[in-house]
């Protein structure tokens, strides 16, 4: 019966990993969002300058959130998100016409990252 | 290459302790639960350590959950024995003083050449020798042979055997071994008497057994006794 408590540890220390990885996630897409807010309103705003700024100021973001969600989160996730912040970048300073699908893409890869840390049944099932 | 090779090494580490954890019987005859959780646990190990692009942790995660859930169910079913028969079934007895039960036979899916030559692996050619045959829940039949055909036993003659004496491992590569020389009921003084006896040191030998009667085995490094 000893191994009961190591049983019960392991599931409790389960538990803890996956609300880290829930909290780190929440957080980082957040701050993502917040961002992506900043850059959609430079972009619209058409001053290039401050909307290049903006879209490095996601790029710079998504890195950073990407670093600290590695342990937890597939890779392929993660890059997904870097890859369509860089391309928004790219686009923003050739200073193509507004990057709508670009922004787009970037903030349909962060809603689900966050979506399926969220929606618990639904990405389970 | 090296992510591989670091990733096989913790996943190794991880594994050998989550064994340890579950205990000798998930290294000897399985049931249902125990053989499911084993198989998953190989599959879950192989993906996280052969699959870079998931993090580490989602392969040990799910080892960890399995080895809890083998834990809290061994542990529930040791307490609530309708689980064990529910997890793990129960024994079924398939041979009735030498008659096959064809029912038992039907619900197990075993035909008549599986059950014979499995008692023929024990040593049994004549169905007419078992007594009864079970079996197990972890699949093995077990048997009881007819009296007429059990091997002899000294209390069939009415006879008493002596009692063992058996030989404990005391000195092992030049290594004293405490349990050896407690289960031989020695002290360390009388294993120095006994190197000085036989004119060498603890460094000279490579095994010395002794039993409680004082009976010592002594195989010297050198391969000369």
């Amino acid at each position: 019966m000893k191994r009961l408590p190591i049983a019960a540890a392991l599931l409790v220390l389960t538990a803890l990993l996956c609300a880290t990885s829930r909290l780190l996630s929440e957080q980082g897409t957040a701050q993502l969002f917040r961002s992506l807010v900043t850059a959609e309103d430079a972009l619209q705003q058409q001053d290039h300058a401050a909307a290049v700024e903006a879209v490095t100021v996601l790029c710079r973001d998504c890195e950073s959130v990407c670093r600290r969600l590695a342990v937890f989160v597939p890779h392929e996730k993660l890059d997904a998100i870097e890859a369509a912040a860089a391309q928004l970048l790219f686009l923003t300073k050739q200073n193509a016409a507004h990057p709508g699908e670009a922004l787009a893409r970037c903030r349909y890869r962060v809603q689900h990252l966050r979506q399926s840390e969220r929606l618990l049944f639904t990405t389970v099932f | 290459m090296s992510i591989v090779a670091i990733r096989t090494a913790i996943t190794y580490a991880v594994l050998v302790a989550a064994m340890r954890i579950m205990g000798k019987r998930q290294l000897g005859d399985l049931n249902p639960s125990e053989l499911v959780v084993t198989l998953l646990i190989a599959d879950t190990a192989a993906t996280a350590v052969t699959d870079t692009g998931t993090p580490l942790l989602g392969g040990l995660i799910p080892i960890a959950v399995l080895v809890s859930l083998e834990l809290l169910l061994s542990g529930a079913m040791l307490k609530f024995p309708f689980l064990e028969r529910l997890m793990g079934g129960r024994a079924v007895w398939l041979i009735t003083d030498g008659k096959l039960d064809r029912k038992a036979m039907k619900k197990l899916r075993l035909t008549v050449d599986d059950v014979l030559g499995t008692l023929r692996q024990q040593g049994v050619f004549d169905l007419q020798d078992v007594l009864y045959a079970v079996v197990e829940t972890g699949g093995q039949i077990s048997v009881l042979l007819q009296p007429h055909a059990r091997p002899l036993t000294p209390d069939d003659l009415q006879l008493t055997p002596p009692e063992d004496d058996t030989p404990f491992l005391v000195v092992n590569d030049g290594k004293p071994v405490p349990l050896g020389l407690t289960l031989s009921a020695h002290t360390p003084q009388w294993l120095h008497r006994t190197l000085r006896e036989q004119n060498c040191t603890l460094k000279d030998v490579f095994i010395l057994t002794a039993d409680r009667s004082g009976h010592v085995h002594l195989v010297r490094k050198e391969k000369t006794e």
